[in-house]
């Protein structure tokens, strides 16, 4: 009992689903007293109907109040649509639920004025009743909304959309509230993108980057929320010399070195000055100030006097840009003025550095940084024009790789192993490929062929290498490197969830596991959130796969899952893992597991499948899908976590991304060019962060 | 080793037609989709495999398979075969000689940190080069009856005392399970030989299948029209070289399912066998066969004639069984030689590491041979062998089909 107490005082959506019917049934039920009562003319009754108005328009006030608390935990919990019916419901409440409380005031005042003057009490009754069967009908509009945030069979229509003035429908360009700008390390990726974008391939970087963890599914955004340990920073000067070195020494130094100095064993400030403005803007991503490229050059003037060497005085610049704060994070700032709406719009060295990570996950190139030094980006124009420019080189496909290889988790191969007794057939080369190959049908599927997005989890086309060949036990014909080939129709594999890598990556060393895979389908590809597993769970039975008794996964989690703590979980997790069943941990197919067939049929949310070709078709006909890859992109994009305020956006880059065909360009260029992505709330200290 | 020729459950299992058929299709199930082997059409590497039934076919499809294992057969007992006791070696036989090389052998090692060549002035002529510089020292062949694995290949039960007048007459052998009629003459030549006594080194690296896992080209193997693995009255088999050697997993053993290009040479690519399967004992008619060979100081090729096969199709998509075949004789001699490094011949190293005297092989190979009569000379010019294999699902890819994007 006093747990159910602690859930009711505790738990604000309780309270709402407790309290949610007061005033609807109890305003009814209060209508028809009062109506009685009129009808009959006893004050008595009068005094009681209006008495049942009052309480039951009163308690909208608690259902409001504990919606609202309700809202952040259960938006989480929900799916696409879902939450944009909870939009409704809650746009619905604040448009007309403020007249029921009025109702209440109203039967209140009806009450006292009947006591003081007895002429007044049958028209007081009648207004009130009028204002009870309008508080009545505010409340039906108002619940109508709230019952399809839960049941999506009754939803028969799409729900409206806000705006962020909260008009419904509206065309308006949503805007951001203004989220905190971020402050975001580099990935090792970006990084080695850097250094090859600057100074070339050729140059080899050797040493160990510091983690870079995950939040909100994302590494980028992670990134916002990491710094440099003092033993990091430590690698990342030994990278700086190292490449610096390189840089400086033959046989590179003819290739990068702009110009000769007069004499090598003394400084000279001219050269050393072109190097400073060859190198400095494309490692910082910004112009540089004549004041901070003079204390460059007279640093270097400085050490080539004492090594008696101009080189030396240049690897000592070169190796100070790359361990400036300035390249090693992307630092964002705002302009300080804010608009009218009170948001700030991006400087433009940030404004050209998100772009260019969005699109190309790498600096802004020579155009954009000339762009940026004449001024001109913040022309929207200029910008939109750059955003083309940019979507339509080769270079998007690195953009779109790099967002992919975060959204679906892959530098957990850089971790990966097997156990070999149990999958002999695994080595670095396989997840190497099975990597890349996922990667190339995204690309190739996304980007060269502009598909849809849905598509990519039913799409029959596979790249391949003799490598990946014995897992998929196809042959191939290419000696060496990639070839193009599709399976099969009515084949045992179609979309990338059949794919080696994911089979390889979401399993354990030596065996499937469809809660791992069911969990990155959830949160990864659905955007839904599964709860962490309890600290005390007993795996036993689970990890005994040469349990007799219970042969095949779907029976251990059977067994497994059976626990009142375990249950909840597993079920949003399982039932669609185990239609990944057919692939073991190496991702090779198999029909039986222990002797026994196989059983990977299952519902995605109540759409059923036969198996993991038909798992990937029911996941291309969710709505929730290409929602969660808005969603996912935008937080990708700004490096953070689209705030409530910002669900309009997130609505109408939905909308847009359905009208595109769910084609990948089309949702970056949109992102981009949305007021979220331009602009910033209020920095911490006016003018900038 | 020897497939039994006949399970009798597995008779029960014929006569049920109906039955046979469903377990040609789980069979299938298992090994069809790896071992459905490329078409020549060029489609795609995916457009055939996985998922796609092999048996629903009306064209039954080509199944590809790569040796996991090619070894001779050499028996793991030691009755007493050879009773005037093993071989001998140069080392015996011209003991001073040898002394002094072995002496100057050691200090130019210690001197100069290298070593001297096997043609050194010390020693006697390499009779490994030129069989006719030494004098026949004498070949102790395995004269006497013993259980020796092989098949038989001209179907006769022969003794040489019965078959007088025949060159090529010999006496057979009899296998571990008890088939008389064995063919199988390269085991009396090399029986009483040290290095293939059982556990002796050529055994040691036939257990540890060195001849695959170090080879430099893949030995493959093609059956087309094997629409039922149990039975099947007609069948082809192919045998074909590779262009790159086995792929080798975590655990060191040959993979399956991996793609080979066969060897741009069609020397290795030999005819199609005509074949069959009853009760999953897969045999060939004879053809010649050439396949490439790499393995140590080794670059040359094996030369069959007249090899067929027999071996059992496996549930799990594997065939293992036996090849016996004839060894050109010619070839024999030369892949016991024709052994180098850097160019120099390290065929003497290679009788001496075994135990046998090249002069001495030289004049037993045509005692021993038993197979292709000259119509000339009527002198035989092959000898009867016997190899056991392991071959896995792998698909074969033809070169012209190559298309690397």
């Amino acid at each position: 009992m006093t747990e159910v107490v602690n859930e009711l005082v505790g738990n604000p959506a309780y309270r709402h689903i407790l309290l949610n019917h007061l005033p609807i049934t109890g305003l009814a039920v209060a209508a028809l007293v009062l109506a009685w009562s009129i009808f009959e003319g006893r004050w008595a009754s009068m005094v009681f109907g209006l008495a049942l108005c009052l309480l039951t328009s009163a308690s909208a006030v608690l259902v409001m109040q504990s919606g609202d608390a309700a809202y952040p935990q259960l938006f989480e919990r929900l799916d696409g649509h879902g939450q944009a019916w909870l939009d409704h419901h809650v746009f619905l409440a604040e448009r007309y639920g403020r007249l029921i409380p009025v109702n209440a005031l109203l039967a209140a005042g009806a009450i006292g004025a009947g006591a003081w003057r007895v002429a007044w009490r049958r028209r007081l009754a009648i207004a009130v009743l009028a204002a009870t069967i309008a508080s009545l009908l505010a409340a039906s509009i108002i619940a109508e909304a709230g019952g399809k945030v839960r049941h999506d069979e009754f939803r028969t229509s799409n729900p409206p959309t806000h705006d962020s003035q909260g008009r419904e429908g509206g065309d308006a360009r949503p805007a951001s509230a203004g989220p905190p700008l971020a402050m975001r390390r580099l990935t090792e990726a970006q990084y080695r993108r850097a250094i090859a974008d600057v100074f070339g391939p050729e140059i080899e970087i050797a040493g160990r980057f510091e983690p870079e963890g995950r939040r909100e599914g994302l590494v980028a955004v992670s990134s916002a929320f990491v710094t440099v340990t003092p033993s990091g920073f430590e690698q990342y000067e030994a990278m700086a010399r190292e490449v610096a070195r390189q840089v400086v020494a033959e046989p590179h130094r003819a290739r990068l070195i702009p110009c000769a100095p007069a004499d090598p064993a003394r400084a000279d400030a001219a050269c050393s000055e072109a190097i400073v403005r060859a190198f400095g803007p494309r490692i910082l991503r910004r112009p540089l100030e004549q004041e901070e490229i003079g204390r460059r050059v007279s640093a270097a003037g400085e050490a080539a006097t004492r090594a008696g060497d101009f080189f030396a005085g240049i690897e000592l610049i070169v190796t100070s840009l790359l361990v400036a704060p300035d390249f090693l994070f992307r630092i964002e700032s705002v302009l300080t003025d804010a608009g009218a709406d009170g948001l700030h719009s991006l400087s433009e060295a940030t404004l050209a550095s998100r772009l260019s990570f969005l699109l190309w996950n790498a600096g802004p190139d020579d155009p954009l940084l000339a762009a940026l030094a004449e001024g001109r980006l913040s022309d929207s124009e200029v910008y939109a024009r750059e955003v083309d420019r940019m979507l339509a080189s080769p270079r998007f496909e690195d953009g779109i790789r790099a967002f992919f290889e975060d959204l679906f988790q892959f530098e957990e191969f850089s971790d990966l192993g097997k156990d070999p007794v149990r999958y002999p057939m695994y080595s670095a080369k396989v997840a190497a490929d099975a990597r890349e190959q996922t990667l190339r049908v995204v690309v190739d599927h996304l980007v060269a062929h502009q598909g849809d997005y849905r598509e990519l989890f039913t799409t029959r086309r596979i790249f391949m290498t003799r490598t990946l060949g014995p897992v998929y036990a196809l042959p191939v014909q290419a000696e060496s490197g990639w070839e193009a080939a599709e399976f099969a129709p009515g084949d045992r594999r179609a979309g990338i969830l059949t794919h080696a890598s994911f089979n390889l990556l979401k399993a354990h060393p030596g065996r499937s596991s469809p809660t791992l895979r069911g969990l990155f389908l959830r949160e990864a590809l659905l955007c839904q959130s599964v709860p962490p597993a309890p600290a005390n769970v007993d795996f036993g039975l689970f990890n005994a796969d040469d349990n007799p008794q219970y042969k095949t996964a779907r029976d251990r989690l059977e067994v497994h899952s059976s626990s009142a703590s375990c249950r909840n979980c597993h079920a949003l997790t399982d039932p669609i893992g185990l239609g990944l069943e057919n692939f073991d941990g190496m991702g090779r197919h198999r029909s039986s597991e222990g002797g026994a067939t196989i059983d990977a049929s299952g519902d995605l949310d109540g759409a059923p499948f036969g198996d993991a070709v038909e798992l990937g078709q029911v996941l291309s006909e969710s709505p929730l899908v290409g929602r969660c890859l808005v969603e996912t992109a935008y937080r990708y994009a700004v490096g953070r976590a689209a705030t409530l305020e910002e669900r309009p956006l997130l609505r109408q880059l939905e909308r847009r991304f359905e009208q595109e065909g769910h084609a990948i360009a089309p949702l970056m260029r949109e992102i981009a060019l949305s007021e979220g992505f331009l602009t910033a709330g209020r920095p911490a200290e006016e003018g900038g962060s | 080793m020897t497939i039994p020729a006949e399970n009798p459950a597995e008779k029960t299992i014929r006569s049920a037609r109906a039955f046979a058929l469903a377990r040609a299709v789980l069979f299938a199930s298992v090994f069809g989709m790896g071992a459905v082997a490329c078409d020549d059409s060029g489609r795609g590497a995916a457009g055939r495999g996985a998922g796609s039934d092999p048996l629903a076919s009306a064209d039954p499809p080509v199944r590809g398979y790569v040796m996991a294992r090619w070894s001779d057969e050499i028996p793991h007992d030691d009755p007493g075969e050879c009773p005037e006791g093993l071989n001998v070696t140069e080392v015996e036989y011209f003991p001073e000689q040898w002394k002094k090389y072995m002496a100057e052998r050691q200090r130019v090692r210690e001197a100069e940190g290298r070593f001297i060549r096997w043609d050194h002035e010390l020693l006697p002529p390499d009779a490994c080069q030129d069989p006719l510089s030494q004098p026949d020292p004498g070949y102790l062949t395995l004269d006497g009856p013993a259980k020796v694995a092989g098949l038989d290949l001209d179907g006769v039960d022969s003794t040489k005392a019965s078959s007088e007048g025949n060159a090529c007459a010999h006496d057979d052998f009899t296998s571990p399970e008890g088939e008389a009629g064995v063919d199988n003459q390269a085991w009396r030549l090399m029986g009483c030989v040290r290095g293939y006594r059982p556990n002796d080194l050529m055994d040691r690296l036939h257990q540890s299948n060195t001849m695959i896992k170090e080879g430099g080209y893949a030995i493959l193997m093609e059956i087309s029209g094997m629409d039922d693995p149990l039975d099947d009255d007609a069948v082809e088999v192919q045998f074909l070289s590779a262009a790159a050697p086995v792929t080798l997993d975590a655990l060191g053993e040959p993979m399956e399912q991996v793609s080979f290009t066969v060897h741009p040479d069609a020397t290795y690519q030999s005819e199609r066998a005509r074949g069959r399967i009853e009760n999953g004992i897969l045999t060939t008619d004879p053809i010649d066969l050439r396949l490439k060979i790499k393995q140590q100081t080794q670059d040359n090729a094996v030369f069959y004639r007249d090899a067929r096969i027999r071996a059992k199709v496996l549930e799990d998509g594997r065939i293992e069984g036996l090849v016996g075949g004839y060894w050109d004789s010619e070839n024999f001699w030369s892949m016991m030689n024709d052994h180098t490094i850097g160019g120099t011949p390290q065929g003497r190293n290679a009788a001496f590491n075994r135990g046998f005297m090249c002069a001495g092989l030289y004049h037993a190979i045509p005692r021993v041979a038993d197979g292709h009569p000259d119509p000339e000379t009527g002198r035989c010019t092959s000898i009867s062998m016997a190899l056991h294999f392991e071959a896995k699902p792998a698909f074969v890819i033809r070169p012209r089909l190559a298309q690397a994007d």
